[in-house]
């Protein structure tokens, strides 16, 4: 099989998935016992005011023809209007994309970073005090819960230390003399979400970089690398760690198409305005709509990131194309 | 560490129970009275556990939207401190007419769109219309009683209404606010205008609004009452509790909504006053009458006596909710008596309770160790409730608990919300649950409709239980316009309803406001929310600045009964004097028990306040007041008085039998034995 059959296939594939998603998305939401308009609003706002919320939802319809609606305006790139949010839904994920991008994406850089570099480190040194030390330390780090770290973090750098903010991503009420103000006082809001959800979540990262690392050092090719003289950079660089990033290029794909969806820890703990704060409301309160568009979205990136992932295996890992 | 633990824990113990609101006893406050020669200024920060959806203030229902709402918009009438909802605001008086079928509304002639526009009678006249025309969920639904309005001149509105009803000035007409005819009238369907420009013409105007972060809004220098004394209300969207109340102890907020467990730390904060006020919604243990056991009204009422509403409120809400015994709550006596003191009552009482469901014939038949139902099929107690709340998971397992106790088998199963309300509203495929409901709007006969047979499909009758004489009293009160006519006919329901208990009342919440006071003053201890929240713009009117100390010290003299008995109303009374010790009139008093304030009254024309207050456990209360000082005298506090409250001989609970300790020695001695002799076998096969 050539790459362009390849890509053919996994093309195919992935539309194939994201129709099946979108099926799902659509009737799973609807199993949810309860009625959209009470838990969204209040059962006491009254039966007419209650008529014309589920008229203006068309939640009166049968469940069947609110899917043709619903397939009929993806085709017309209509995601819906979320009554809850007062607008369309894709302006609502819009709205709130670049501040999850800006979280989501420092944070996970910082993860990735952390994640390969002391994974490389520890392999190198495996079975010293280096590595078992961080062992223990992204282990602990990964299993601590996000909001405890979070909440950690705010008591010991904000409460007590007075060092950075609580919460949002700009200070309440100011106003910048340049942009350079602005984005110092960005910076300083996002310091403690990306530290936080970077070292809560390099963990997984890292064991897996050091693990493959030290299988790529058990080698056949390390050992004859080793024979021939080659020095330790090259051997790690240009040998084993070629070898060891695959299994993390899947990782980082996957993770930055997830990066859409938010970190709803890390933003609720830190009242970030993203994607994840968008998903916790529009799930508490039933909104359809709105968990239809934001998981139609979060699948296509994830598809998408997917595919990319075996693009770049294909290149980088010829054997998977065949 | 445990030091601090069991200070904390003895604290909570020694805490006030709930605490009797009656502001009765005051007059209400009008906004003209929040004047002074106050200073100007300053940044008020309130948080927002959410952002504002929309600036549309005809379409969206939620609690930050209506805070909002209430800065920008104008409305005829709004709530007092008391919840009463007849204050005149952008209507300084109004007349009824005799059948109760004309209102004219005379308006205030300075008021003015933020835009520059006058704002006149056209603008009223053109929004009910509008309502009636087009579909606006906040709106439309209140317009149906209203043939037409009429306006004879600039700044008179007439109503013409279908029906007298006694409900339209406090349910319909609470939720119509009013909006610039010259900018509606261009819009075509408010469902989908976003208003991203609002006109309004209420005290404080929108200035920005970072979405998903704050909404600043600033003082309207052409409010009709004249501007408010803060510069600035912002509002910050900190979505968690406790990022909330870290965001208080470091300073950036200057109010949060605490609970129980949490008074003792803010107690000892500097500069930090908190507010008390009652939940006006009830929580009840829920009763499916389409079903057995609960179609039979013997054992709903041995149920009620199983209720140990006491312990759910001290354990669960840690004394700061009490027991609920009406059907109505306590802000709706502040907001007109409302509530009937002589209805029949079901004190916790397992013995009693034990014995009325034997009478009713709920007795062990089978002798299986569990009690059946009267024909002797299998009973379980099935109690729902969201898992989610921990208040009412927990409180189903103390009923559960004492259920046990008196022979029923007896479970909690926990759901989603959504579930929970499906079964109660819908499909009534339920048993038992537990909840809580509050109210749209300040009329009694908002809650009472709950038990009606319009409620029961589909509705909040949960019960879904109908009674003739019920349905034909609140029938007759709706339309009741003489106040004291109709507070009969809401008694006589509300003894209808203890003595049928659809439902059994158990609590009332009590919210708790922690706000800082080294910036600010003013704070009104509003109902139903406490100072600042959603529906109250007394407060927005009323904080200002500290400000200089007026020149005339003032001092305050506070009278406590010695000592009352639980669950019987008192009177504490303040004596409020200059320092020549003449009286002093017309100025607010708080009244504080164990640090925290659970009422405000205004003194009379010989310097006193009396304020009505029921102790609900027994023990020690420490008691103050204090004034805040006016444009002419300065703050002073009264000493601190105690008062004891004791117990009603309270009927001795037979004390239950230990259980036998099981003995599980043989078992253990078994046990070992058995492994010994499996351990000697494997040694003895391994040498063979």
């Amino acid at each position: 099989m050539g790459m362009r059959e390849f890509l053919a296939k996994r093309i195919l594939q992935s539309f194939l998935m994201i129709f099946i998603v979108i099926t799902l998305n659509f009737y799973l939401f609807r199993i949810m016992p309860g009625d959209p308009v009470d838990i969204m609003f209040n059962p006491a706002i009254g039966p007419e005011a209650k008529a014309i919320m589920m008229r203006e939802m068309g939640l009166d319809k049968p469940i069947s023809v609110q899917y043709v609606i619903y397939l009929n305006n993806l085709l017309h790139g209509k995601l819906g209007y979320s009554f809850l949010e007062h607008k369309s839904v894709m302006s609502a994920i819009l709205e709130r994309l670049p501040s999850t991008i800006l979280l989501m994406l420092s944070a996970n850089i910082l993860a990735i970073l952390l994640g390969i570099i002391l994974g490389v480190v520890a392999a190198w040194k495996r079975g010293t005090t280096v590595d078992i030390s961080s062992i223990i330390a992204a282990l602990t780090l990964y299993s601590m819960p996000m909001f405890w770290l979070g909440g950690i973090m705010i008591i010991i750098f904000s409460v007590r230390l007075r060092m950075f903010p609580i919460f949002g991503i700009i200070t309440p009420g100011v106003s910048y003399a340049n942009v350079w103000e602005y984005i110092a006082d960005v910076g300083r809001h996002l310091f403690l979400p990306m530290m936080s959800f970077g070292i809560g979540t390099f963990g997984g990262l890292f064991l897996v970089m050091r693990n493959t690392m030290v299988d790529a050092f058990t080698e056949d090719y390390t050992l004859t690398a080793k024979a021939i003289g080659l020095g330790n950079r090259t051997i790690i660089f240009k040998n084993v760690m070629r070898n060891a990033m695959l299994p993390v290029i899947t990782i980082v794909s996957l993770r930055l198409g997830f990066m859409v969806g938010g970190a709803i820890l890390t933003e609720t703990v830190f009242s970030w305005p993203g994607v994840g704060l968008l998903i916790y409301r529009a799930v508490m309160a039933h909104d359809y709509q709105m968990l239809q568009g934001v998981f139609l979205v979060i699948t296509v990136l994830v598809v998408l990131a997917n595919l990319m992932a075996d693009i770049i295996y294909g290149y980088a890992d010829p054997r998977v194309r065949y | 560490m445990l030091k601090n633990k069991l200070k904390i824990c003895l604290l909570l113990i020694t805490i006030v129970l709930g605490v009797s609101l009656n502001t009765q006893l005051c007059t209400s406050l009008t906004i003209d009275e929040l004047k002074g020669p106050y200073r100007y200024g300053g940044t008020h920060n309130i948080p927002i556990a959410e952002d504002m959806t929309t600036l549309n203030p005809l379409i969206t229902f939620k609690g930050v939207d209506i805070n909002a709402r209430m800065f920008m918009y104008p409305y005829l009438l709004i709530n007092d401190p008391n919840w009463r909802f007849d204050a005149p605001y952008l209507a300084k008086s109004f007349d009824v007419s005799e059948d109760g079928k004309t209102y004219t509304f005379h308006l205030y002639e300075n008021a003015m769109w933020t835009d520059g526009t006058p704002l006149t009678s056209e603008d009223v006249k053109f929004s009910i219309e509008y309502y009636k025309e087009k579909e606006c969920p906040v709106t439309t639904p209140h317009v149906g009683n209203i043939v037409s309005v009429e306006t004879p001149d600039e700044y008179t509105v007439v109503f013409q209404l279908v029906n007298a009803s006694a409900t339209w000035v406090t349910v319909d007409l609470y939720n119509l606010v009013i909006v610039p005819k010259h900018i509606w009238s261009e819009v075509d369907d408010p469902l989908y205008f976003d208003n991203d420009d609002p006109v309004g013409a209420g005290p404080y105007k929108l200035s920005r609004w970072v979405k998903g972060q704050y909404l600043e809004f600033v003082a309207n220098e052409d409010f009709w009452l004249g501007r408010p004394y803060l510069d600035k209300v912002i509002c910050v969207v900190i979505v968690s509790r406790d990022s909330r109340i870290l965001a208080y102890k470091q300073g950036s907020i200057d109010r949060v909504a605490i609970q129980g467990n949490e008074v003792p730390g803010f107690l000892t904060l500097a500069n930090t006053t908190i507010y008390q006020t009652t939940d006006p919604g009830l929580t009840v243990l829920g009763i499916n009458n389409l079903k057995a056991p609960g179609n039979d009204r013997n054992f709903r009422r041995a149920l009620a006596h199983t209720v140990d509403k006491v312990r759910i409120a001290e354990t669960i809400y840690y004394s700061y909710a009490k027991p609920n015994d009406y059907y109505l709550t306590s802000p709706y006596n502040a907001s007109g008596n409302w509530l009937n003191p002589n209805v029949k009552k079901y004190p916790y009482n397992l013995t009693l309770a034990s014995q009325l469901f034997d009478e009713a014939g709920y007795i062990d038949s089978d002798g299986d160790g569990y009690r059946n139902y009267p024909n002797g099929t299998k009973l379980t107690l099935s109690i729902e409730t969201t898992g989610s709340i921990p208040t009412w998971i927990r409180a189903a397992e103390i009923l559960i608990e004492d259920w046990k106790k008196i022979g029923f088998d007896a479970e909690v199963i926990a759901v989603d919300l959504g579930q929970q309300i499906a079964d109660m509203v819908t499909t009534k495929n339920y048993q038992l649950t537990y909840y809580r409901c509050g109210p749209a709007s300040a009329d009694p006969g908002e809650m009472l409709g709950w038990c009606t047979e319009a409620q029961s499909v589909a509705g909040l009758n949960t019960a879904a239980w109908v009674n003739a004489t019920f349905e034909e009293l609140h029938a007759q009160q709706l339309l009741e316009l003489d106040e004291a006519k109709r507070r009969e006919l809401v008694y006589k329901q509300q003894e209808i309803l203890m003595e049928e208990l659809p439902n059994i009342p158990t609590v009332e919440g009590i919210g708790l406001l922690a706000v800082r006071t080294e910036k600010f003053e003013g704070y009104i201890n509003a109902l139903p929310y406490g100072p600042g929240s959603n529906m109250d713009i007394y407060n927005y009117l009323s904080i200002h600045l500290k400000g200089p100390s007026p020149a005339v010290a003032s001092m305050l003299t506070l009278t406590v009964p010695e000592s009352l008995e639980v669950g019987q109303a008192g009177v504490l009374q303040v004596k409020l004097t200059d320092e020549g010790g003449s009286p002093i009139e017309g100025e607010y008093v708080d009244f504080y028990v164990k640090g925290t304030v659970i009422g405000s009254c205004r003194t009379d024309s010989s310097g006193m306040a009396d304020l009505s207050y029921t102790p609900t456990a027994e023990g020690s209360y420490e008691i103050k007041a204090s004034y805040r000082g006016g444009a002419e005298y300065t703050e002073s506090s009264s000493g601190a008085e105690t008062m004891s409250a004791y117990s009603a001989e309270p009927e001795p609970e037979p004390e239950p039998e230990p259980e036998p300790t099981p003995n599980y020695a043989p078992y253990y001695l078994g046990a070992i034995v058995v492994l010994v002799i499996v351990i000697v076998v494997l040694v003895l096969r391994r040498k063979s």
